[in-house]
């Protein structure tokens, strides 16, 4: 019985631990925090999704005329990259970065607002759920 | 033997106690409190509804706009210091956590910087409150201090400690908070523009303020979720931008797709379609009521 609750002590502890340390170390954001670096300003968001089999994360912005935006996609999922395709309202497809290499990251320059839908998913159907994070900075 | 296998269970729980939560545990003892009960009140995974994802334009987008269309930099429009000592709710405090930073990259954008150090210790402050304070390392607290005169670093790294905040809060699964920071500074960033109307930069304002349409819809959106799960105060503000997102409903957005142009070498796509925005003069003035209505319940 006190074993039990040692055990317990234990895995609580264990779990506080790893809890702790996923909160401040988060690797993906980490990865994709890099692209944003100076002239690119932050936009002091993250967007994480957790992806699962062959479905889509779905990501709505409005992108500002005058502005050039840096969009950024990340996951720890090796050998099989994210795929981020950029739409109008519309539904006109405007850019995929499976054309460029799965480019982890595309600069955007909007001659006149254009409020925008990205669609992210891998490029293969996953075996296991996994996260994807969209990071978007800005500069003038 | 027990003994033995008890002795070295509690010590490997001890070290892994004592590595993994020194974070928290360096928290003052009230900030452990509010950050508990809020914790264990919500829990939800990410910022996702429905499958989707919402984005809200920075406020340091409506500052650089405003610098660059020549409006001198006006004191009043900042949120007075002295409010945040009297937020003393959750709900506040990441409010005015949103407000003030959207305050931060205003004066870090107009070189204010004897003014932008006041407006960091009561960003800190709000961040011990809130929980959220580990981010503010002491090695981003030097950088920021030796950038001092450093207009272009000091707003990078004023936008990449509200990045950081955002992390931290959902992975720490508070996106209720991480969502109320995000509505103060696009309200901050919307009550800039209506505030610097004037002759010279007339058509640009009213068009970036008109073309707060969408952005306005995605907040809404991000914040829906947390709806009567929150607190009364979330519920209001987000009844009063469902309220004045009908205002918006009203502003004509004309859009014509146009086929981009894509330099692959340079990793760039130059999106050429065209859009138009029409907000016509009473539009414009009940989105500035309504606005300094909204912020002023929020920042008392």
């Amino acid at each position: 019985m006190k074993q039990f609750y040692l055990l317990t002590i234990f895995i609580l502890c264990w779990f506080c631990a790893l809890n702790n340390t996923l909160a401040q170390n988060d690797p993906i954001a980490s990865q994709c925090k890099k692209y944003i670096s100076p002239p690119f300003i932050s936009s002091g968001q993250i967007h994480k999704s957790l992806v699962r089999g062959d479905a889509e994360a779905e990501f709505r912005s409005t992108f500002y005329s005058g502005t050039t935006y840096r969009v950024v996609v990340c996951s720890d999922v090796m050998g099989n990259q994210p795929v981020f395709t950029l739409y109008d309202n519309e539904n006109h497809k405007l850019f995929s970065n499976q054309k460029h290499n799965y480019s982890p990251y595309w600069d955007f320059q909007f001659e006149s607002t254009v409020d925008c839908v990205i669609k992210v998913k891998f490029k293969d159907a996953l075996e296991k759920p996994a996260y994807l994070i969209l990071m978007v900075g800005f500069k003038e | 033997m027990h003994r033995k296998v008890n002795y070295i269970i509690v010590s490997i729980s001890l070290i892994i106690w004592l590595t993994g939560c020194r974070q928290e545990s360096s928290q003052p003892r009230s900030t452990e409190k509010i950050y508990a009960a809020k914790h264990s009140e919500k829990k939800s995974n990410i910022v996702l509804f429905q499958g989707k994802m919402f984005n809200v334009p920075s406020p340091m987008e409506a500052s650089l706009l405003i610098k660059n269309t020549g409006i001198k930099f006006d004191e009043s429009n900042l949120c007075p210091i002295e409010n945040a000592s009297s937020y003393n709710t959750n709900f506040k405090r990441a409010v005015n956590f949103g407000i003030y930073g959207a305050n931060l990259g205003y004066l870090n954008i107009y070189e204010q910087y004897p003014i932008a150090t006041k407006y960091f210790s009561v960003v800190k402050k709000l961040s011990d409150e809130l929980g959220i304070s580990s981010f503010l390392t002491n090695e981003r607290l030097n950088r920021i201090e030796s950038n001092q005169n450093n207009k272009d670093s000091l707003v990078y790294i004023t936008s990449s400690l509200f990045r950081d905040a955002n992390i931290f809060l959902q992975n720490n699964s508070r996106n209720d908070i991480a969502a109320l920071i995000i509505a103060g500074g696009w309200l901050e960033g919307l009550y800039y523009l209506t505030q610097n109307i004037n002759e010279n930069n007339h058509q640009i304002i009213l068009n970036r303020i008109g073309e707060q349409k969408y952005p306005l819809d995605n907040l809404i959106d991000l914040m829906r979720p947390y709806y009567n799960k929150q607190s009364d105060d979330f519920d209001r503000l987000l009844k009063e931008l469902i309220e004045l997102a009908t205002v918006f409903d009203g502003v004509e957005v004309t859009y014509s797709y146009k086929e981009p142009v894509v330099y692959p070498d340079k990793k760039k796509t130059i999106i050429k379609s065209e859009s138009k925005t029409i907000i016509n003069e009473y539009q414009i003035t009940t989105i500035t009521t309504m606005v300094e209505r909204i912020r002023n319940h929020v920042i008392q």
